[in-house]
């Protein structure tokens, strides 16, 4: 009988740990959505360029003729000029 | 016999890029030293606007919102083809294949490792949105909204089966690549997932060669071996499985309840049918429990063997960083070691930047690759270890059923169960029913 109702038991349990586990995701998710908001109009607030990405580093990006280059820059000398 | 026909229509029409590309290379790529005057124009190019992302998003959540439908409730293989082949049509050709979850991982990483980084809100959602689905409903974005798995998933033609030893060991692969990509996003080198996305050549009709070859290499594999990338390499499928062990609701193979007759199994190109086991054979207990006891003590072993080759390679890893890479260009032409100059190079000094800063910089990314190689080394110990502990544990099972992690959500074995077919009846005798009445 109690071999029985051990082994009803671990599949419960399992259930139970599964369904902690996905709240706590959940949450997580929640959270990092969250935080990853409210940093982007930090940095909006602050007047930074969203548009740079990766290339923001790039050697060449004052002088680049490509069009997200020439798109970017023409955005930070809106924001300079206080357009 | 038609559908191989329409396997290799498609086959051939994915050829259509590598003979745009080849002609591309023939004409060498604008020089940026060349001295080439931009035609004056009235109005620069201007970036996509923002709302195109929000309406792509919006169409995400749609496909997953039908895609949970079909495959939980509707339970059709065809529905969830033909929903899979608008997934590849819209995130695949008309988008580009940009923005997708997988490259979204290495945006995630950025925001949190650079501070001045804001991410776009698409890509958070493209992140997010799949993993709160996958929560609830098990990987049904793999299933019917991925286009990079829709494009392995059509020319499937006659599927092979991996022994688990050897399909648990290759997908190694994904967790490293992860992991790299994860690092090399945080150092700020480069999006590593990005640049070697097999298959964004495709959608886009052009690319560089060797990524071609690569993406043709995997559909070529793809023919015999279902959808390898999305299994052996995805990055963003590794955190949907470990995911999709806590979902929810999540595929089950019959309506109601299992006859064992094994076609699921035979009919699974994923090999995520899961078979009933028995019970352990005299004396195979005591030997397994010896096993696991030794795979725990090795776990360690593992995470510390792996920290280390990873540390070991952090010099090859920092030479991947093009910061370094110039750095190390330009002291050997400053110290005459080698003539002549790069674009690199040129590109620096054009900065007017001093090459102590440079160097400092170098020393920086080194030492942050020396710390990352270790983690990242680590992690593959750790996984590796974990592997090893998984394959020494068998879980009881009484029936036939898809393994939450490896099942793809295809639906293929819906197509297949006899008891399946048998609901389907039902319900086609009840709906004539209500219609003859």
């Amino acid at each position: 009988m109690s071999g029985l109702l051990r082994r009803v038991g671990v599949p419960a349990r399992r259930r139970f740990i599964q369904q902690t586990l996905r709240n706590i995701s959940l949450a997580v998710l929640g959270l990092a959505g969250g935080a990853t908001v409210l940093k982007r109009r930090r940095l909006l607030r602050e007047g930074k360029c969203l548009n740079l990405g990766i290339c923001r580093n790039c050697a060449v990006f004052a002088d680049c003729g490509l069009p997200r280059a020439l798109s970017t820059r023409s955005v930070l000398a809106r924001r300079r000029d206080g357009e | 016999m038609t559908r191989i026909a329409c396997t290799a229509m498609f086959t051939l029409a994915l050829a259509v890029p590598c003979l745009g590309a080849g002609s591309e290379m023939r004409f060498p790529p604008p020089e940026f030293e060349s001295g080439y005057q931009f035609p004056e124009t009235a109005r620069p190019p201007t970036a996509r606007p923002v709302v195109h992302e929000y309406i792509d998003v919006a169409l995400l959540a749609v496909v997953l919102l039908l895609a949970s439908y079909l495959i939980l409730q509707r339970r059709s293989r065809r529905a969830i083809f033909a929903l899979m082949i608008a997934a590849l049509l819209y995130f695949g050709f008309w988008r580009d294949g940009c923005i997708c979850p997988i490259g979204a991982i290495q945006n995630v990483t950025l925001t949190a490792f650079d501070s001045t980084y804001a991410i776009p809100l698409a890509a958070a959602a493209f992140f997010v949105i799949p993993l709160a689905f996958t929560l609830f409903h098990g990987r049904i974005f793999c299933g019917a909204a991925c286009p990079l798995g829709a494009i392995q998933d059509v020319v499937l033609i006659h599927p092979l089966r991996v022994p688990h030893w050897l399909e648990s060991g290759l997908r190694l692969l994904a967790y490293t690549y992860l992991g790299a990509g994860v690092l090399f996003a945080a150092i700020g080198g480069t999006f590593l997932i990005c640049r070697y996305d097999p298959f964004v050549g495709f959608f886009r009709m052009t690319g560089n060669w060797n990524i071609l070859i690569l993406g043709a290499s995997l559909l070529a594999i793809g023919l015999f071996v279902g959808r390898p990338y999305c299994r052996f390499l995805c990055p963003y499928g590794v955190i949907l499985r470990n995911l999709s062990r806590l979902s929810k609701r999540r595929v089950t193979i019959t309506p109601t309840e299992c006859i064992t007759c094994r076609l699921c199994e035979d009919a699974c190109p994923f090999g995520a049918i899961r078979t009933p086991t028995e019970d352990w054979p005299e004396g195979e207990y005591q030997i397994a429990k010896r096993r696991l006891a030794f795979f725990l003590v090795l776990l360690p072993i593992l995470i510390a063997a792996g920290g280390w080759g990873g540390y070991a390679l952090k010099e090859r890893l920092a030479r991947m960083h093009p910061r370094v890479r110039t750095a190390e260009r330009v002291f050997l032409e400053e110290t005459g070691q080698v003539t002549g100059t790069t674009n690199a190079s040129d590109a620096f000094r054009t900065t007017g930047q001093a090459s102590a800063m440079l160097y400092q910089d170098a020393t920086a990314i080194r030492s942050r690759f020396a710390l990352g190689g270790a983690l990242l080394g680590g992690f593959v110990g750790l996984v590796a270890g974990g592997k090893l502990i998984a394959l020494s544990v068998r879980r009881r099972r009484a029936e036939y059923e898809a393994d939450p992690a490896d099942c793809l959500a295809c639906g293929r074995c819906y197509q297949y169960c006899p008891k399946e077919q048998e609901r389907r009846k039902q319900r086609r005798d009840a709906r004539s029913g209500r219609g003859n009445r």
